[in-house]
C-alpha cells in the first residue's frame, strides 16, 4: 500500500466527521509519512509502521466525537410513490383530519351545554324563590310553600350541575396537555 | 499499563518534549521512542488536545516544498508541566501506599496457607 492508497483508506473511514477534522487529520499523516521518507524509509516501510488505515481511523474518531447522524434521506422511488399515491392518501388524512376537529368541537359543545343547563337551573332556582315572596304576599301559602320548594331544589342542582361541569372541563383540559407533551416528546 | 493513566502522562510527555523548542510530529516522535512507547497515530489525538486546551499552539512553516507543522508550548503549557512536577510527591506518596497495601495482602495470604 502506497501514501496514497492509506491515507484515501483513512479519508474513507472518518468521512462522517466534520470536513476541517478530516482534513486537518489528513494532513498530519501525509506530513508524518513524509518526514519518515525524508529520514530514508521507503514508502511502503512508513505506511507499514503508521499502522493500518483502520487502527489510524479508530484513534481519530475516538478523539473526535461523531456530530449526530443526520436523518435518512428518503429514496428517490419512495418520493415517487408518495406522489402516486397522493390521491388516494390525501383525501383519507383530509377526511381524518375533519372527523377529528368534529369530534375535538362536539366535546366543546358538550361542554358548553352543560354549563348552559347549570344556568338555566340556576335561574330556575332563583325564579322559584322570587316567586315564593311573590305569592307569600299575594296570600296564596300552600302554592307559595310549593315554589320555594321547586326553587331550591333547582339551586341544590343547579350546585351539583357546576360541580360536574368544572369536573369535566378541567378533565378536558388536562386532555389537551397530555396530547401535547406526548407530541412534543415524540420530536 | 492504565490507559487512562498513560493518557495523561503521554500529554506530559509530549508537552516536554517541545518545551525547550518549537518541534514537528516526526521529530517528537524521534525524541519520545527511546523511552516511551508512542505511535504515529496516538500522538495525532494528543496533539489535538492539547491545542484544544491551548497548551500548545500550530504553526506551518514550508519545509522541501510542503508545509510542516511545528508546535510551539504555550505559558498553560509550562505551567502544566509545572503542575504535573509539584504532583509528583503525591504520585509517589500513593505508589507506596499502593505497593504497601499490595505486599501487606500478599503476606497474609502467604501465612494462612
Amino acid at each position: 500500500m502506497n501514501k496514497k492508497e492509506f491515507l484515501a483508506a483513512v479519508r474513507r473511514k472518518i468521512k462522517d466527521l466534520p470536513k476541517t477534522d478530516v482534513k486537518r487529520s489528513l494532513e498530519y499523516y501525509e506530513e508524518m509519512i513524509a518526514d519518515c521518507m525524508e529520514d530514508g524509509m521507503t514508502e511502503a516501510q512508513v505506511v507499514a509502521s503508521v499502522g493500518t488505515p483502520d487502527e489510524v481511523a479508530e484513534q481519530i474518531l475516538l478523539e473526535n466525537p461523531m456530530p449526530p447522524k443526520n436523518k435518512r434521506k428518503p429514496e428517490t422511488w419512495e418520493i415517487v410513490l408518495l406522489c402516486v399515491c397522493s390521491p388516494i392518501w390525501f383525501p383519507l388524512i383530509l377526511t381524518a383530519g375533519i372527523v377529528l376537529l368534529s369530534v375535538y368541537i362536539v366535546a366543546w359543545s358538550v361542554i358548553i351545554s352543560l354549563y348552559a343547563a347549570f344556568l338555566s337551573l340556576a335561574i330556575g332556582g332563583i325564579a322559584g324563590i322570587a316567586c315564593f315572596f311573590a305569592m307569600l304576599v299575594s296570600g296564596y301559602l300552600v302554592q307559595s310553600i310549593f315554589l320555594l320548594g321547586v326553587g331550591l331544589s333547582l339551586a341544590g342542582l343547579s350546585v351539583f350541575m357546576l360541580l360536574v361541569c368544572n369536573f369535566l372541563t378541567s378533565l378536558f383540559l388536562k386532555l389537551h396537555k397530555t396530547v401535547y407533551l406526548n407530541i412534543t416528546k415524540q420530536n | 499499563m492504565d490507559i487512562q493513566l498513560k493518557r495523561g502522562l503521554l500529554d506530559v510527555c509530549v508537552l516536554s518534549a517541545i518545551k525547550d523548542e518549537d518541534s514537528y510530529g516526526y521529530q517528537i516522535i524521534k525524541d519520545m521512542k527511546p523511552y516511551v512507547d508512542i505511535s504515529e497515530s496516538t500522538l495525532y489525538p494528543i496533539l489535538r488536545r492539547l491545542e484544544t486546551a491551548e497548551y500548545l499552539t500550530v504553526r506551518s512553516v514550508e519545509h522541501n516544498g510542503r508545509l510542516r507543522k511545528y508546535y510551539r508550548i504555550t505559558e498553560a503549557g509550562r505551567a502544566r508541566l509545572c503542575v504535573f512536577e509539584q504532583g509528583w510527591v503525591e504520585m509517589e506518596a500513593i505508589y507506596r501506599f499502593i505497593m504497601r497495601k499490595n505486599n501487606e495482602m500478599e503476606e497474609r495470604n502467604g501465612s494462612d496457607e
